[in-house]
């Protein structure tokens, strides 16, 4: 509840939290706002914004740009949570294991994760998805093989910072078990900063997503933002309006993500929270 | 507790020594990883193992299949195979293109140098000018100069590569036509070495600053952060103690201080940075190793997208030893350093 | 003793910034220090010393400022000062030492290159190079330091605290300081090394005629330095003097209560405490090294921090193992506690090896065991109620979260909390009360042996004698045998029947505590009791037991 009302005070958190609810809805909304497939052809190819009846202008084929860019919202905003909870799943397990075991499985974790953040990870993406086929479940699959050394680092930290606790080690001085200790003690006073990072993520992941679509990568049924803007970078003389706008939706969104995963760090964040402390 | 300070310069030879050997070892170590998981990739992939070596728009007919078995050992067990595989990267052959008909390390190093000058430019940029822009406004914390840095660093920090990379074309080369928007030099004129230089560097501008953006909001913000951070140390106090001018305590103690955690996450950072040059590459029509990837994927040409990938991991190693370098050269306590 | 009055801070206020707990760190505090006398300023946490210390360089925290009062220096008013005067007093008339050693020197800049900079920043024009470099080494000389050549050439992260407080102090020798300031100097040091540098402070004082403010939370310190004392509390002075009239015979409650609550003041009650030779835990050559592993080719660092050590505990025994950091008593406890696993030994507890133990014999054993530690803070899940805290242990071992409950409240009372406390989280506690809350914490299992791990070391003096007594109540009421850990032999004094002494993971003495007090047998042991701060006025632990056996 004081985490709430916090964050409600925090300015740059609550415009990204209202930029971020009006993506929401438009992608709720999508079908209702845009009946018809953004694949269509539903009128004159290069007509600028605000011409044949087309809000944010058409493309080289004549489909609505408009169209295209609430339909990607629902792409991004789908490929992003999915790959991050999945990200968030296997970064958080390898941290927590490496961070509560210590020694040689922390070892050897960490020598794993290491060499993850070592290959570079647009690079293993791309190569992930030409080998698997461009698909929506593979594009997830690669981004989330990408995204989770930075939780998994975090996590561990953190297991490992509180593990050498007192409140920690009295726990299991009172006769909890382990798995106790770490559900009761240790995970809940992990999680904001997991979920922190867990909300950057999602950003990032939907940074990738357009990449990969951009360099024609994407699953080739959806409609998305980066193909709009990788397809119509080779007009970009004559209609700017085809990569302008596709483009700052992903900016808009991303940057909300940002704003409020800052304003649930400055709210979550224990050095703020816990002013009382001394 | 009490370490001695006689004898630490010895010590230190043998410290710097074993931590060559240490890189060594890492690094083979990952090139033989990479190179395995690159093997697993390719076996993991759907359909026939030359097929996919081949490229999968059909250009190739049985004659080269066979060939490609033969060459790959495709009819020998699975470990073997990989043996085969291993060796020849431990021997630097990247294999063979046969979409374009060339030794994958002919092409890889055809294009490399482009890739190194953007990335080198991009990363020495964004490292330089995020110290700069952050220690500036870890300085006026909460003044207007400081909130408008951090406004533009969240900006940047959002934009997709590709995208400011081609509103900067709009504006830069379209509108206002102050800069070249594609490749790498103009083509088709003969210049002096002097002018065919700034040529190159008109040319790098756009790639290097929109590769350089994300990583400059990085930057910036961290180092305002630690700046911030350092000057409420114990020993920035005692400075002030010392009865020594702001500035004076800003060059001498805060600024080297804050400057670590920046090296360390500018080296965790390398292998976004080389990655983004893909993307880059992509949209200048720089001829680098990236705009390689993207025909090597228009194409599926896998011993091409292998190569870079092994290619582009040794790349980003060796960012890690450079940034690893200056770590070592600001902090003296290097030996007690923790790897995280 | 004084001669010219050096500095007088009057009726001086320092305001704190808005949403603080209370709008002044320091009121009306007025005090005067002469050339060539020490000035003791003592208080407990919270009474503003630090603070008054601080205002007079002005180095007060953003936010926190002087609101009313006037500092003078040698009859200048400092409030006219500018930035510039102020820092040409700052290092060079006045200079100032803090507390935490570690911290305080720049961690990536040389040992000498730092106190040259003290030298160079003050000096018009400036020095040549080969004048600075002499009166650095004469200033490491003089700090008694070894190896001057070696040390200058130095990174901090190579000496030691105690070394790093002298390198402090030869920084604020640098330009021949009228006035010292030493925010509590020694308080991160072992005994010691604080017996050292307090020594070093003294002798420098006298050398050079000097001025010295020297705060301190400790009566012993001001024992063994005042001339004169300020007793501060609340951000107010309630009584100053000469040494000697305030230690002798103080005024005001607060210092009375203060002078009482020192460790070893105290007489000591009657020590029979009918304690029977009947072990309850015997620990055998328990060892313990640990091992960081530092990269592919390095050898592995190995810092042995306990070897070969036999420790037992009678039933409702309480034994203190007394030590400097690094001597292995910490790991020592948790090894009991299995909280750290030994490399070898035998912990024999009823009977039972209880290193031999795993999974669930060793939850079931564990009850029997259990252990407080030193940080109040650091002790309590944030994110756990009080009442869930100390209920939890019960209920982990099968009892009804209501049973376990209302014993928690039980508790709760006994250790002198209100009965509202169990649905409270920890934060809502101070110091002392939250170690209250660990302590019911522990009993809640209703242990047969008690580790206290420092427990009373985070804590001011007052509170610290509160908790004191109500171990020494608790142990009464439950029979329990106690392993009571600490720095302070003091503190040890007053609470063990039995004391053993370690050094660098070994054990060097143990005995009666009468016995180790009267008669060391070790040579360190006796360094230990004659580091003991105060006992020019209290007599010390030792004298104190024998004037009562």
């Amino acid at each position: 509840m004081d985490t709430i009302r916090a964050f409600s005070r925090h300015p740059s958190g609550m415009i990204g939290l209202a930029i971020l609810l009006v993506v929401l809805v438009l992608a709720v909304l999508a079908p209702v706002l845009y009946p018809e497939d953004p694949w269509e052809m539903v009128g004159r190819p290069f007509a600028p914004p605000l011409t044949d009846g087309f809000l944010l202008g058409s493309d080289t084929l004549g489909r609505d740009v408009a169209a295209g860019i609430i339909h990607g919202t629902r792409v991004s905003l789908t490929i992003g949570v999915t790959s991050t909870l999945a990200a968030v799943l296997i970064g958080v397990l390898i941290g927590a294991m490496a961070g509560y075991w210590g020694g040689r499985v922390d070892d050897f974790l960490m020598r794993v994760t290491e060499l993850f953040q070592t290959i570079p990870g647009f690079i293993l993406a791309i190569l992930l998805v030409a080998t698997l086929g461009p698909s929506l479940v593979n594009v997830i699959v690669a981004i989330s093989v990408v995204s989770w050394p930075p939780l998994a680092r975090l996590t561990r930290a953190e297991f490992l910072r509180l593990r050498g606790r007192e409140f920690v080690q009295a726990a299991a001085c009172q006769g909890e078990t382990p798995l106790q200790v770490v559900l009761r003690h240790i995970l809940p006073n992990a999680i904001s900063p997991i979920i922190v990072t867990g909300s950057l993520t999602i950003a990032s992941a939907i940074l990738i997503e357009s990449a990969l679509s951009f360099m024609g990568l994407g699953d080739p049924n959806a409609m998305s933002w980066g193909f709009m803007v990788g397809a119509a970078r080779t007009v970009i003389r004559q209609a700017w309006w085809m990569s302008v706008f596709p483009g700052i939706a992903i900016l808009l969104t991303v940057l909300a993500i940002n704003l409020l995963g800052e304003g649930l760090n400055d709210t979550l964040n224990p050095r703020n929270a816990r002013s009382g402390r001394h | 507790m009490t370490t001695s300070a006689s004898g630490a310069q010895g010590h230190r030879g043998i410290a710097v020594a074993l931590a060559i050997l240490g890189w060594a070892a890492k690094f083979i170590a990952v090139v033989l990883v990479i190179a395995t998981f690159a093997f697993v990739l390719v076996k993991a992939a759907p359909g026939d193992p030359a097929q996919v070596m081949a490229g999968q728009t059909g250009a190739a007919d049985e004659r080269m299949l066979a060939q490609i078995r033969q060459e790959y050992g495709l009819d020998k067990p699975v470990i073997v195979q990989l043996g085969t595989h291993l060796k020849r990267v431990l021997t630097l052959d990247l294999g063979f293109s046969y979409r374009q008909r060339q030794p994958v390390s002919t092409l890889i190093l055809e294009r490399l140098p482009a890739t190194l000058l953007l990335t080198g430019t991009a990363f020495l940029l964004a490292l330089f000018s995020g110290i700069l822009l952050g220690t500036l406004a870890g300085l006026r914390a909460g003044k207007w100069s400081d909130t408008l840095l951090t406004v533009i660093s969240l900006i940047l920090y959002a934009m997709p590569v590709f995208w400011l990379g081609l509103m900067m074309v709009l504006l830069f080369s379209v509108q206002l036509g102050w800069l070249p928007a594609f490749g790498y030099q103009t083509i088709g004129v003969t210049m002096g070495p002097f002018a065919r230089m700034l040529d190159v560097a008109s040319h790098l501008v756009l790639p290097a600053v929109s590769l350089a953006a994300i990583y400059l909001a990085i930057y910036t913000r961290l180092m305002r952060a630690s700046v911030i951070e350092v000057a409420h140390q114990d020993f920035i106090k005692t400075a002030r103690a010392k009865g020594l001018t702001q500035s004076r305590i800003i060059t001498g103690h805060i600024l080297r201080n804050a400057i670590l955690p920046v090296v360390t996450i500018a080296g965790m950072q390398a292998s976004a940075l080389v990655g983004g040059a893909v993307v880059v590459e992509t949209v200048f029509a720089w001829p680098g190793l990236g705009r390689l990837t993207y025909e090597a994927v228009m194409q599926r040409d896998y011993p091409v997208l292998l190569g870079i990938f092994l290619v582009m991991s040794v790349l980003v190693i060796v960012l890690n030893l450079v940034t690893d370098a200056i770590y070592r050269l600001i902090d003296p306590r290097v030996t007690t350093r923790a790897t995280n | 003793m004084a001669e010219a009055t050096l500095l007088s801070v009057e009726n001086l206020s320092i305001a704190l910034p808005r949403g603080a707990d209370r709008a002044h760190a320091v009121e009306e505090v007025s005090l005067t220090v002469g050339a060539n006398e020490i000035v003791c300023l003592v208080g407990e946490s919270g009474s503003g010393k630090s603070m008054t210390a601080h205002a007079i360089l002005r180095l007060l925290p953003e936010r926190v400022s002087i609101a009313s009062g006037a500092v003078h220096f040698k009859g200048r008013d400092i409030a006219a000062f500018d930035e510039a005067a102020m820092r040409d007093l700052r290092g060079g008339e006045i200079s100032m030492i803090f507390q935490e050693p570690m911290s305080a020197l720049n961690p990536l800049a040389r040992i000498g290159d730092q106190i040259a900079e003290a030298i160079v920043t003050h000096a018009k024009p400036a020095p040549a190079r080969e004048t600075v470099d002499a009166r650095v080494i004469e200033l490491v000389t003089a700090v008694g330091l070894p190896e001057p050549a070696t040390i200058v050439r130095s990174f901090p992260f190579q000496l030691s605290g105690g070394q790093r407080q002298r390198v402090m102090i030869a920084m604020a020798m640098a330009n021949n300081p009228a006035l010292l300031l030493a925010d509590e100097p020694t308080t991160a040091l072992d005994v010691t090394t604080q017996k050292q540098i307090l020594g070093l402070i003294r002798d420098l004082q006298r050398e050079r005629g000097m001025g010295v403010l020297l705060i301190t939370h400790d009566f012993g310190v001001v024992a063994d330095m005042a001339d004169r004392v300020v007793v501060m509390r609340n951000g107010q002075v309630v009584e100053q003097g000469t040494a000697e009239a305030v230690l002798r015979s103080p005024q005001h409650d607060y210092t009375r209560a203060l002078i009482a609550a020192v460790p070893g003041a105290r007489p000591v009650g009657a020590r029979s405490r009918d304690i029977h030779d009947a072990p309850i835990l015997v620990a055998e050559n328990l060892e313990k090294t640990f091992v960081t592993r530092q990269g592919f080719f390095r050898p592995p660092r190995r810092v042995p921090a306990v070897r070969q050590v036999a420790l037992s505990l009678n039933a409702r025994e309480t034994v203190a193992v007394v030590g400097e950091s690094g001597s292995g008593k910490s790991t020592l406890g948790r090894m009991i506690m299995r909280l750290i696993e030994p490399d070898g030994g035998v912990v024999d507890f009823n009977g039972t090896d209880l290193l031999a133990l795993r999974g669930e014999p060793l939850r079931q054993t564990r009850r029997r065991l259990q252990i407080v530690f030193q940080d109040p803070y650091a002790a309590l899940d944030p994110r756990q109620k009080v009442g869930d805290a100390i209920a939890r242990g019960p209920m982990a071992y099968g009892t009804s979260r209501q049973e376990a409950m209302a014993e928690a409240k039980r508790l709760l009372a006994r250790v002198g909390l209100k009965d509202n406390a169990a649905d409270r989280y920890p934060h809502e506690f101070s110091g002392g009360q939250r170690q209250r809350i660990c302590i019911a914490r522990a009993l809640a299992l209703k242990p047969q042996v008690l580790v206290a791990d420092e427990a009373v070391s985070a804590l001011d003096v007052s509170v610290q004698a509160t908790i004191l007594e109500l171990l020494a109540e608790l142990r009464e009421e439950m029979n329990l045998a106690m392993l009571f850990i600490t720095h302070d032999l003091r503190v040890a004094a007053e609470i063990a029947d039995r004391i053993v002494v370690m050094r660098r993971g070994e054990i060097v003495e143990q005995g009666a505590t009468a016995e180790v007090f009267a008669n060391p047998a070790h040579a360190y042991t006796r360094e230990l009791l004659d580091a003991v701060p105060g006992r020019r006025l209290f007599a010390g632990p030792g004298s104190l037991l024998q004037a009562t056996a």
